[in-house]
């Protein structure tokens, strides 16, 4: 497309050149042949010689616009007219002009073959320019191809890019996933090893309290026995403290009799009362007598015995061993 | 003597006690021994008892005394008391209690319209703070001694659960000098304790062993008067007499069977001293033993089956017992050394008093017949002729003491020994009267 347009603006160039070449031509009156002295490089305008008319023109006409048009139209026509009156002028030079026909026509050969070489010429820049056309075409489709290439290849590169984003979305989703099912693993681990470290600790704890528990029953079996021995001794010092008091002067034998005995932690007696009468008023008396004349009674200093055994006795009186 | 209601009853102190009996399970102690110790006893003065011109007896003294000597009490001298209650609301229990003294005697004593004595008192335990009993007696002026011996004798009975024999009397002989110089022999009868002594008979020649009759109406002894010794039965309140033994030879030593019909005694009528029993009623004689050795002293046991006597049979002075109807004797104190003689039976039976000599020494001694345990008692030289208290308490015996012969009381477990207080002179051969009836 561009190439079209260049194309043709360089073919209006070329009209643009020639019309003011004949401006120039008909402006300055200058000899047509003095003017044609193509220069030494003049290649541009035998090019825009050589540009068909048709061309020209069209391109003229077409570049006739609106009041430009009427205003070209105009001033060629005056053009025009100068141009025939200037001709006119010259058909009194007609002589010289067969000389100069001659020459024109030696010219004109001269020129046909060099228009025929030119067309040669034109024809050589037509397949070059089809060349050229189809190279640039080629190169246009190889650009295109190119860029079509290099389109999928971009959208190969956007899609692998995605694909690369996606797998990177996806790496990095997994990588997510895999990182926050690794925490959740890590979690769950740190969870799991926290329960097993809480049951180890639990366990351990129920170890401990199980064999504190045992040392504590060991130590209470321990205790148990240090107490009944305690106890024991202090009911056999209670015992015979009572015994040196019991007085059995007096008292008919055989009889037995209990009384309820409560003492303070100092044994002091503070009150000894007959459960089980002996039937004799006699003896039961002594036996509170000889319980409050054995007062302190000797219990366990360790104010615990004294609480579970000793605060309240029954003591029974059977002194006939 | 009447009794008095006890007027008090418990005190809060021991209602209170019967709010402690608890629900939980309670040790039991056994208490399997005991001791045998003399009673805490503490006896007041009474009141009015002391003022020595209107009372002529302290009474609680005399209670006091008598069961000192018992052995059985562990009195309160009247100096030690803490103080001198009356009534049972002056008692302050503690200071009784702080003492032992689970027992204590308060009592008042006063004059009557009648010119008697009017006597209360009560038997108190401190530690319940109860009166275990209270009585009243009313007693002439001159047997206040009296009163106070069975004010002792009730007192005895409630803590021991036996008679007591303080208001029992004792017969013994005197020897006392006339204005001549010349031996004067009296058989005396006394209050067990020595006081209010009587002369029931009085004689030139020497009177000898005194028995008592069961009802203790009558008096057998053995006079020499007429040279002769001759077994008198003698009544006590009328001062007659009879003699129911006096053949030739020995007539002596007369024992009176429980039921009181008959008289054992010592009689040599057949050449050797042997013992024969009289039946009283109808004078028939019984002789129960047979041997050339000299059979004395008999003693007739408490159930009258019996007749225990002393007899050198086999060497030495021995104690044997011979059915009391005859029969074979047989030997009771063996291997118990050389010497053991004049038994005397505990009321009950279960015990023998005797002499007994070791190494020149006589004492008195205890037998139990049940377990041939053989105590001696006494610890001086020259005991002689014991007699068991009716209720078996105590021994009375002749002694060798530092102002001469006396009279001594034991208790029968050897712990106390009392004077009895007796006039100057010598003493002899007492005899311990059984209980009276009142």
């Amino acid at each position: 497309m561009r190439a079209q347009r260049t194309h043709y603006s360089r073919a209006f160039l070329y009209a643009i050149a020639v019309h003011i070449l004949a401006l120039v031509l008909v402006v300055f009156n200058l000899p047509f042949e003095t003017l044609y002295k193509p220069p030494a490089s003049h290649k541009e305008v035998m090019q825009a010689v050589v540009v068909d008319r048709s061309v020209l023109e069209k391109e003229l006409n077409r570049s006739r616009t609106a009041g430009r048009r009427e205003q070209e139209e105009e001033r060629q026509k005056k053009m025009e007219q100068q141009r025939r009156e200037a001709e006119k002028e010259r058909g009194h030079a007609v002589a010289a002009q067969k000389q100069r026909e001659e020459d024109e026509k030696a010219r004109l050969e001269k020129e046909k073959q060099q228009v025929s070489a030119l067309e040669k010429q034109v024809q050589e820049e037509k397949r070059l320019a089809e060349q050229k056309r189809k190279r640039e075409q080629e190169k246009k489709r190889l650009e295109e191809e190119r860029k079509r290439v290099a389109q999928q290849a971009k959208q190969e590169e956007e899609k692998k890019r995605q694909e690369i984003q996606q797998r990177e979305q996806e790496k990095k989703r997994l990588e997510e996933k895999k990182r926050k099912q690794e925490e959740q693993q890590r979690r769950e681990n740190e969870e799991r090893k926290r329960k097993q470290e809480e049951q180890k600790r639990q366990q351990e704890e129920a170890r401990k309290e199980a064999l504190l528990a045992e040392l504590a029953a060991e130590e209470a079996e321990q205790q148990q026995q240090a107490d009944a021995e305690r106890v024991n001794d202090a009911i056999a010092r209670i015992s015979a403290k009572l015994a040196r008091y019991f007085n059995k002067a007096g008292l008919p034998s055989g009889l037995v009799c209990k009384v309820r005995v409560r003492t303070v932690l100092s044994g002091d007696v503070i009150s000894a009362q007959v459960v089980e009468s002996s039937g004799n008023t006699m003896f039961d008396r002594q036996c509170e007598i000889a319980t409050q004349k054995a007062s302190p009674l000797p219990v366990p200093a360790e104010q615990r015995l004294f609480e579970t055994y000793f605060r309240e006795v029954d003591i029974r009186f059977n002194p006939w061993e | 003597m009447t009794q008095i209601k006890p007027s008090f009853q418990s005190l809060a102190f021991f209602l209170a006690l019967s709010l402690s009996v608890g629900a939980q399970a309670v040790i039991t102690i056994e208490v399997t021994k005991g001791v045998e110790s003399a009673i805490p006893i503490a006896i007041v003065p009474f009141a009015g008892g002391t003022q020595a011109a209107a009372m002529p007896v302290d009474v609680a003294q005399v209670v006091n005394a008598d069961l000192a000597g018992s052995g059985r009490f562990n009195t309160l001298a009247s100096a030690d008391l803490p103080s001198q209650p009356h009534r049972f609301a002056e008692i302050q229990f503690d200071d009784w209690r702080r003492l032992g003294m689970e027992n204590l005697v308060i009592g008042t004593l006063a004059p009557t319209a009648s010119g008697d004595y009017a006597i209360e008192f009560r038997i108190v335990d401190t530690f319940r703070a109860t009166q275990l009993a209270g009585y009243q007696i009313v007693s002439p002026p001159d047997d206040l001694r009296l009163a106070a011996h069975r004010i002792a004798d009730r007192i005895y009975e409630l803590l021991t659960g036996e008679p007591g024999a303080f208001a029992t009397r004792i017969s013994y002989v005197q020897v006392a000098k006339d204005t001549g110089g010349r031996a004067v022999y009296q058989l005396q009868l006394a209050d067990a304790d020595g006081y209010n002594p009587k002369t029931l008979l009085e004689s030139a020649d020497p009177i000898l062993s005194p028995a008592w009759s069961p009802d203790g109406r009558k008096l057998a002894y053995v006079s020499f008067e007429g040279k002769n010794l001759t077994v008198y039965v003698q009544h006590i309140a009328t001062g007659d007499r009879e003699a129911v033994a006096a053949g030739p030879g020995i007539n002596s030593a007369p024992a009176w069977s429980p039921d009181g019909g008959r008289l054992a005694m010592t009689l040599s009528k057949d050449g050797n001293p042997e013992i024969y029993a009289l039946t009283l009623a109808g004078r028939r004689w019984q002789r129960l033993t047979d041997d050339p050795a000299i059979d004395t002293e008999p003693a007739w046991s408490p159930d009258g089956r019996r007749i225990a006597f002393t007899s050198d049979r086999g060497g030495t002075p021995q104690v044997y017992q011979v059915a009391a109807n005859g029969g074979r004797p047989e030997r009771i104190t063996l291997g118990m050394g050389p010497y053991n003689a004049r038994p005397s039976f505990s009321h009950d039976g279960r015990l023998m008093a005797l002499v007994h000599a070791e190494g020149g020494s006589y004492r008195i001694a205890v037998l139990e017949l049940g377990s041939r345990d053989l105590r001696v008692l006494t610890d001086s030289r020259l005991d002689e002729s014991p007699s068991f208290a009716p209720n078996g308490a105590m021994i009375i015996y002749a002694t060798v003491g530092a102002r001469g012969t006396e009279l001594a009381a034991i208790s029968v477990d050897g712990t106390v020994r009392q004077r009895l207080a007796t006039s100057r002179g010598e003493v002899r051969e007492p005899a311990w009267g059984p209980l009276r009836r009142w």
